[in-house]
């Protein structure tokens, strides 16, 4: 065996390798260095992290347009947005900072969806003290309900709205011009009706919903639970089983895409593979429209608050909140960019470019004249009554729950019959888990209907 | 003949079938990096060949994504993780290579074994742990943990590159007055030079592509896996494209130039003993 | 006395480092996995999983790995027999089949989501173009499972086709040559010949992926998201979900447990020849 010439071979493809790493080491240092030769920081600039978990449109305007406006104002303060994938990240890490005692400067934006897990755990700073500062004077009605639930609930004020999320429907006026449809579908039973006349007309699944699992599927059919008149929570009062068999009829007429579909879905309504989208957040609107290749305009995309259920018409209240973990450093700093961030001018700018329904009513004053067709639709929306679900630790785990009923009833299509049924075991499995891993009394007043829905309209 | 010539055509047949199965995903990503979007991903039914060429997606991204943090922290766990191979693995080699074949081979299985657990059974309880010794979201931490995945197949080749050394050589420097640790690595580590710096380039691969380490023990300051993993899951196609690239062609590179390494006798060979 | 126990003593840091970073993680996981915020040996985890499609896992992660690995070991099978032969290209070939084992999984992840999707995408754009009809590749239990074969297998048959190439080399030509001279069809040496000889090869091979297989989750991840779920994407779907932290501990115990049986399995088969 010739050893020493297998060796020579080897040293020198090895030589080589080692000198394509040396190469691509030296590119990025060397595009690291010029990157941030503009950066100089002196060690009196407070540095702040703002932990969110934004969509990329969204983290991309925040990056570029409100923070530096925030910088500028306040220059020996420095903001870094994380950017964390979902909402429950945030709230891991939330925790595995306060309890590796790293918090540092931080302010989080959390969604109000996993607040409750954060005021349980004890993480959360009180801001009673300092909420004079960081409130800013005249906030909507429905930030200060929730304000109010908190003060009357916890005995304090753990959190404050800064940015509220209404879904709205999105659908093609296209199609429904070529089915012959004049208007969106005003109640779920003209839904129905417009979802048969558009597959009479050729559009094979022409309804589209956020069917993929997660946190996007739970959020959506807890709006539907209670705009049929149920307690969501339950699972099987009367209002949340008339929900899910109303979604088994209109299942046949959902596109493929739905078992892919959750908060990022939009691209298939200006495709064409389906055409009405129930529901959205409005931040799609934007990018719909201001696509080239995606071409739709105001006469081809139609956005409304969507169909009335039978019982009510209201939205659900999404968004996030402002939170403080607990032994924060820079106080100060950070109420500054809090303040900012519920200031007019921030909350005008997120609700003109990213139709971000704004909790400081002044900065719906003066709003351009061309202010889309998604604004009225917000409007609407909020006019007609939002409402928030229960801020409860364990929220997550009723989402898990909702996830199995859609994947049962929905997803494997159960028999009709059924439906009430496997509501009634999500029920129990809800209970059997408060009685075990919270106490009975817990327990109980979830089975007598204590976690309502709060209605703040 | 005629069945010689009918087996060569097919022989030709299958090679060329496997070669665009090979090349095709990595096709798609060239297009989808390169190609204007409105003939990749805004397309229904996307063009196989590319409609144009352009640089924009790319500028896009890495205008509006933070790409250098995460290369950093991918380059910097990988290295650590190639160097505490070695730091663990060389002196494990030398300790197998001593011992008597029987008792080798059940600790190489051992280690072969602790391959085996789920990396998913161990992230959870070590991020637990971790947040506690403030080794969570760093690199050393996420070193320690991926090495987990490399430490088996390193201390393999090194065994067999140690194997491979004559035993005479050693036992005329030890003969000679050197003392073992000088042995070791003043000596039989040069060589078995080959054997090192591979192992060392295939630690720092397996960590390169590591995710569910990454996933789970560095979520706020993440490695490019993870980063690509979020991008495509917030359906942001296009800057996971870009950084799908950067993860992918030294990698790549690195594969075709190991290939030699990786053949079967190397890997199967030791442990039948 | 003293060198007798040198080796171990040059072994010690590899086998602290699995002790505390593998065994100790593993055997806490599964410790926890018996417990919830008021009790301390309680299966109630465990029935919660049962509730939340528990066997379903059980059962689409078996089927997974086993219809993996029928793909993985027939086309690798098919491409070791051609590289066991001499043509032309042939250092081209394999430096390019190689090239898949080095490509991380997030991004075949991404090239494959973009080629498999429920309308359009690239696989469905090819199809048009041979004027078949689009399918939905998720449209069903069955098409999920096939992508996400298809996608792992992608990328690991190069592993298992370099393993088995070795196993062939090993074969002396003159046992073919011989049974060729008494009549045997390639398919009778194929059964009798090739296969008997190397039993240990695929055992090994075996083990390895078999293992991967189970433990498969950045690729069902992207693909398909939590459902069809797996004993993975299981675990890591509770980890995410603070509220049922515990249920994913046992989750990894479930796993851990299919992962040693198989081990156990392979093991045994292997002594028993």
């Amino acid at each position: 065996m010739n050893c020493y010439g297998t060796q020579k071979a080897a040293s020198r493809s090895v030589l080589a390798v080692g000198v394509v790493i040396v190469i691509i080491i030296a590119a990025i240092a060397g595009y690291f260095v010029l990157t941030n030769l503009g950066h100089a920081s002196t060690t009196s600039r407070v540095n702040i992290k703002f932990y969110e978990s934004l969509a990329p449109s969204e983290a991309a305007y925040f990056q570029g347009t409100i923070i530096p406006q925030f910088e500028s104002q306040y220059p020996n303060v420095n903001v870094t947005l994380v950017n964390l994938p979902s909402a429950s990240q945030v709230a891991t890490d939330v925790e595995a900072l306060e309890k590796g005692n790293d918090v540092g400067a931080s302010l989080v934006g959390i969604d109000n969806l996993v607040v409750g897990e954060l005021i349980y755990g004890n993480y959360l700073m009180n801001l009673t003290p300092i909420i004079s500062t960081m409130e800013p004077s005249g906030l909507i009605q429905s930030a200060v309900n929730m304000i109010n639930y908190e003060n009357q609930v916890y005995k304090a004020v753990y959190f404050i709205p800064f940015r509220s999320n209404i879904p709205l429907v999105f659908y093609s006026k296209t199609a429904f011009q070529n089915a012959g449809i004049t208007s969106p579908p005003a109640t779920y039973t003209e839904l129905l009706q417009d979802a048969q006349k558009l597959k009479a007309a050729g559009y094979s699944g022409p309804v589209m919903f956020q069917g993929h699992g997660g946190a996007s599927t739970p959020t959506e059919l807890y709006q539907w639970m209670v705009q049929f008149g149920g307690n969501p929570f339950l699972f099987n009062d009367s209002g949340d089983v008339e929900a899910f068999q109303f979604l088994w009829n209109l299942s046949s007429y959902f596109s493929p895409e739905y078992i892919h579909g959750y908060w990022g879905s939009y691209v298939g309504l200006a495709q064409g593979t389906y055409q009405i989208l129930d529901y959205q957040w409005p931040y799609v609107y934007n990018l719909l429209t201001t696509n080239a290749s995606l071409g739709m305009t105001n006469q081809t995309l139609g956005v409304y608050p969507g169909p009335a259920g039978p019982v009510n018409d209201n939205h659900l209240l999404g968004g996030d909140v402002l939170v403080i973990p607990k032994g924060v450093s820079d106080l100060t700093q950070i109420e500054e960019f809090a303040n900012f961030l519920l200031g007019a001018q921030a909350q005008r700018e997120t609700l003109i470019n990213l139709s971000w329904v704004a909790v400081n009513s002044a900065a719906y004053q003066n709003l351009p004249a061309n202010f889309s067709a998604v604004g009225t639709a917000l409007e609407q929306a909020v006019n007609t009554g939002v409402f928030l679900r229960n801020p409860t630790p364990w929220i997550t785990q009723w989402n898990s729950l909702a996830d199995d009923a859609w994947t049962k009833i929905i997803v494997d299509h159960a028999s009709y019959s059924q439906i009430q049924s496997i509501l009634n075991a999500e029920n129990q499995q809800l209970y059997e888990y408060l009685a075990s891993n919270y106490n009975s009394t817990v327990a109980q007043q979830y089975e007598q209907n204590a976690y309502k829905p709060i209605s703040v309209s | 003949m005629n069945n010689s010539k009918l087996s060569r055509t097919g022989l030709y047949i299958v090679i060329f079938l496997v070669s665009l199965a090979v090349i095709y995903p990595l096709y798609v990503l060239f297009l989808i990096a390169f190609s204007p979007v409105r003939y990749t991903l805004d397309a229904r039914y996307p063009l196989q060949y590319p409609g144009g060429l352009t640089l924009t997606n790319l500028l896009t991204a890495f205008k509006g994504f933070n790409l250098v943090g995460p290369a950093l922290r991918s380059i910097e766990t990988a290295f650590l993780v190639g160097a505490i191979a070695l730091v663990i693995g060389i002196p494990a080699a030398y300790g197998l290579s001593k011992l008597p074949r029987r008792q080798a081979n059940t600790i190489t299985t051992l280690l072969f074994l602790v391959n085996m657990l789920p990396a998913i059974v161990i992230a959870i309880p070590i991020s637990a742990q971790f947040i506690s010794a403030h080794l969570y979201n760093t690199v050393p931490g996420l070193a320690l943990a991926q090495e987990l995945v490399v430490l088996p197949l390193s201390v393999f080749l090194l065994l067999g590159a140690f194997d491979s050394i004559p035993r005479d050589l050693e036992y005329q420097a030890r003969v000679d007055g050197a003392g073992l640790l000088r042995t070791v690595y003043l000596i039989l580590v040069p060589l078995a030079k080959a054997g090192v710096v591979s192992t060392f380039l295939l630690a720092w691969m397996m960590s390169w592509d590591e995710f569910t380490f990454a996933v789970i023990l560095s979520p706020i300051n993440p490695t490019l896996p993870i980063v690509i993993y979020e991008n495509i899951t917030r359906g942001n196609i296009l800057a996971s494209s870009a950084f799908a690239l950067i993860l992918t062609l030294p990698v790549v590179v690195m594969t075709m130039l190991l290939q030699r390494y990786l053949k079967g006798e190397f890997l199967a060979g030791g442990l039948n003993g | 006395m003293k060198e007798k126990y040198i080796p171990f003593l040059f072994l010690l840091p590899a086998l602290l480092y699995v002790a505390y970073f593998s065994f100790y993680p593993t055997a806490s996981a599964v410790y926890q996995s018996f417990q919830t915020p008021h009790a301390h040996f309680v299966l109630s985890n465990y029935k919660g999983l049962l509730y939340f499609g528990l066997s379903e896992a059980i059962l689409n992660t078996l089927f997974l790995s086993a219809g993996a690995l029928a793909i993985q070991f027939a086309v690798a099978f098919v491409v070791s027999s051609v590289l066991i032969r001499e043509f032309r290209g042939k250092s081209v070939f394999t430096a390019l089949f190689v090239i898949p084992f080095g490509v991380a999984t997030v991004v075949a992840g991404f090239s494959f989501s973009n080629i498999f999707a429920t309308t359009g995408g690239y696989a469905n754009s090819l199809l048009r173009i041979f004027g078949l009809p689009p399918l939905n590749w998720y449209s069903s239990w069955g098409m999920d499972m096939l992508t996400i074969m298809v996608s792992d297998s992608w990328k690991n048959t190069p592993i298992v086709a370099l393993i088995l190439l070795a196993g062939m080399t090993s074969i002396s030509p003159e046992i073919y040559k011989a049974a060729a001279l008494d009549g045997a069809g390639p398919l009778r040496r194929f059964i009798h010949i090739t296969l008997p000889n190397l039993k240990g090869y695929i055992a090994i091979a075996l083990v390895i992926r078999g293992v991967s297989e189970f433990n498969i989750f950045a690729l069902p991840l992207i693909l398909v998201g939590y459902r069809p779920v797996f004993l993975t994407t299981m675990t890591y779907e509770f980890y995410s979900t603070t509220a049922s932290v515990y249920y994913s501990y046992a989750a990894a115990t479930v796993l851990l447990a299919f992962v040693l049986a198989f081990s156990l399995l392979v093991i045994k088969m292997r002594e028993n020849h």
